[in-house]
């Protein structure tokens, strides 16, 4: 008895250095860059390097937003982001609502269509809707980041409200049909608002997926004042003399409300990436 | 056209005023509810789609209009096959995905072993593997190429503090080590996702199996071995899928990274295709390149969706 218990101690303690491990392994990128958005130009630049900002000092955060027009990448990235994510759930909801609860001819065909999509080649996208977006007079507008990320988040959005849907009693809904409901206000008093939850987890990963795209926000906005966060950030890269303490403040800045997700909604926002792949 | 008009048709007004009052057939509530994402994939996907293959057989060169824009049939493609430039493209591409497939599922399994138990401070090790997945692409490789930089990076430092080395190594300047510090980087991004798919899959196993090995005396090893590697083959085929889908078409990573140097030994098809269309504004050129990778990426969702039609 008493050997299993030396051995699962043991045992204990290698876990926990592997979870030491992990922790280091998985924050230590963000850690640095916190570290170096403190220090001094001159520290962050110290031959042999010095770890921990001395004194620490915030004038890098003053400065990204004096060197560059930081303000309006924060504005655009919001507008796009919040842009997409509401006009992307208002039309996997109707969408959703038909696949889950109506008699829909050739359902597959939809759900294969949109796992279709969901795995297309933005890079490649971008060639035709370059052209197709200067046509039209969008390039370096909202909208012509505003409609392909509604469309890249439309899949895993339906995939996750379909499911949700499918979950809610038929009953609660014709209780309401008898009480005068129309099927269109059964939706928005009864199903919607029961499938918060699901609603939310779509809205979060349809939010982070607009906040992080680079791809066609890089290529589809020549226009310094029409870059989101990711964007203006790589272009502080492109300089004589790399500018470390003012890109790593912007990363900082720009990964805030990601970490603030992950606090608060890890739990949804695992079972909602995994749904759409599991589910599948 | 028709099936178009027929689908507007479905909008007018008094439908409209018909769908709040509640008298809808179920026909038209189903096409006036799905039109709405039918619409927007037909604009955004299958229009540019076709967009792109027309352009591929046409001399599209903004930089030049006076060259108008012929129809030259195969010769952007013929232009393709003879290319080295493109086939350079697919080799670092086939380096970069076989790395930036193999070691995220190693280390995703890891991850979603080590979460999947209970234990205190779990949440803080789940953030931990959220984490990665959540940060941006691009800023996740401009932060590493912060901390791979030669003169002020914190690797290096660390390394000459350690007195492991004595001079400083280009971890970003020689085509080797840069190939290394992409798939590094895109290992660390990317075996989240792999850990999740993973932890479901581990969640999804019946306890009674390893109480039905525990009675048969199966030590902690023989049950990894023989109830949960098996148990795990299908999260793991989509989960290999997934990332080899996305590899092939990465394009932030290797961007903010390095900018697919020295020269173009971490250029993979994604930055060729951008060189090609955004720098020398050859569309009707980088319209074939991209058709070439829309292609590729077909053939495996297809392969995909036939292995997933098989499972169920």
């Amino acid at each position: 008895m008493l050997g299993t218990d030396f051995n699962s101690k043991l045992e204990g303690a290698g876990f926990y250095i592997i979870v030491i491990f992990l922790l280091f392994y998985s924050f230590f990128p963000a850690l640095w860059l916190l570290l170096t958005s403190l220090k001094k130009t001159s520290q962050i630049i110290h031959v042999p390097i010095e770890f921990f900002p001395d004194p620490v000092v915030f004038s890098q955060y003053k400065e990204v937003f004096s060197k560059a027009p930081f303000d309006q990448f924060i504005l655009n990235s919001v507008i796009v982001s919040l842009g997409s994510t509401l006009l992307c759930i208002f039309i996997a909801t109707l969408a959703s609502y038909a696949l889950a609860r109506l008699n829909v001819p050739g359902k597959n065909v939809f759900l294969v269509s949109f796992l279709l999509i969901s795995t297309f080649p933005l890079i490649a996208l971008m060639v035709p809707l370059f052209k197709i977006f200067r046509e039209l007079s969008l390039l370096n507008t909202y909208w012509a980041l505003i409609l392909p990320y509604t469309v890249f988040s439309l899949p895993i959005s339906i995939w996750i409200l379909t499911t949700f849907f499918r979950e809610i009693p038929d009953d609660l809904e014709e209780a309401a049909r008898i009480d005068g409901c129309s099927r269109v206000s059964a939706l928005v008093r009864v199903i919607f608002p029961l499938s918060a939850p699901g609603v939310a987890t779509a809205a979060m990963i349809s939010f982070v997926n607009s906040w992080n795209e680079f791809t066609l926000a890089f290529s589809l906005m020549s226009d310094k004042s029409m870059y989101t966060l990711p964007v203006g950030i790589t272009y502080l890269k492109d300089q004589y003399t790399v500018p470390w303490g003012l890109i790593s403040s912007g990363i900082i800045i720009a990964i805030v409300p990601l970490i603030i997700l992950i606090i608060f909604f890890q739990k949804r926002l695992i079972s909602g990436l995994t749904a759409g792949a599991i589910k599948g | 056209m028709k099936a178009f008009a027929r689908t507007f048709g479905y909008f007018s007004w008094s439908n409209i005023k018909r769908l709040l009052q509640g008298d809808l057939t179920e026909k038209e509530l189903m096409v006036i509810l799905l039109a709405p994402a039918v619409l927007f994939l037909l604009g955004m996907v299958i229009y540019p789609l076709i967009r792109v293959i027309n352009l591929s057989l046409h001399t599209v060169r903004l930089s030049m209009p006076w060259l108008g824009t012929p129809f030259v049939g195969a010769k952007n493609y013929i232009k393709m096959f003879t290319d080295p430039r493109f086939y350079h493209s697919l080799k670092v591409l086939a380096i970069y995905g076989s790395g930036s497939v193999l070691f995220p599922t190693i280390l995703g399994l890891g991850m979603a072993l080590v979460v999947n138990r209970t234990f205190p401070g779990r949440w803080l090790a789940r953030a931990a593997v959220i984490l990665p997945w959540a940060m941006p692409r691009a800023l996740t490789a401009l932060a590493w190429s912060w901390i791979f930089d030669t003169s002020y990076g914190v690797l290096n430092g660390s390394l000459m503090r350690l007195g492991l080395i004595q001079e400083s190594i280009a971890w970003l300047g020689n085509g080797q080590l840069a190939m290394f510090s992409l798939i590094f980087t895109s290992t660390w991004k990317t075996s989240s996702f792999v850990a999740l798919i993973l932890l479901a899959g581990l969640q999804s196993i019946p306890k009674q199996l390893y109480e039905a090995g525990t009675v048969d005396g199966a030590t902690g090893f023989q049950a990894f071995r023989y109830i949960t590697l098996p148990q795990l083959k299908s999260s793991f085929l989509i989960a290999l899928i997934f990332r080899t889908i996305v590899a092939i078409q990465v394009f932030d990573t290797p961007y903010a990274l390095t900018t697919g140097g020295p020269g173009t030994a971490t250029e993979p098809l994604s930055l060729y295709i951008y060189r090609v269309t955004l720098n020398h504004l050859n569309f009707g050129y980088g319209s074939a390149l991209a058709l070439f990778m829309i292609v590729m990426t077909l053939m495996i969702t297809v392969f995909y969706i036939a292995i997933l039609g098989e499972r169920e």
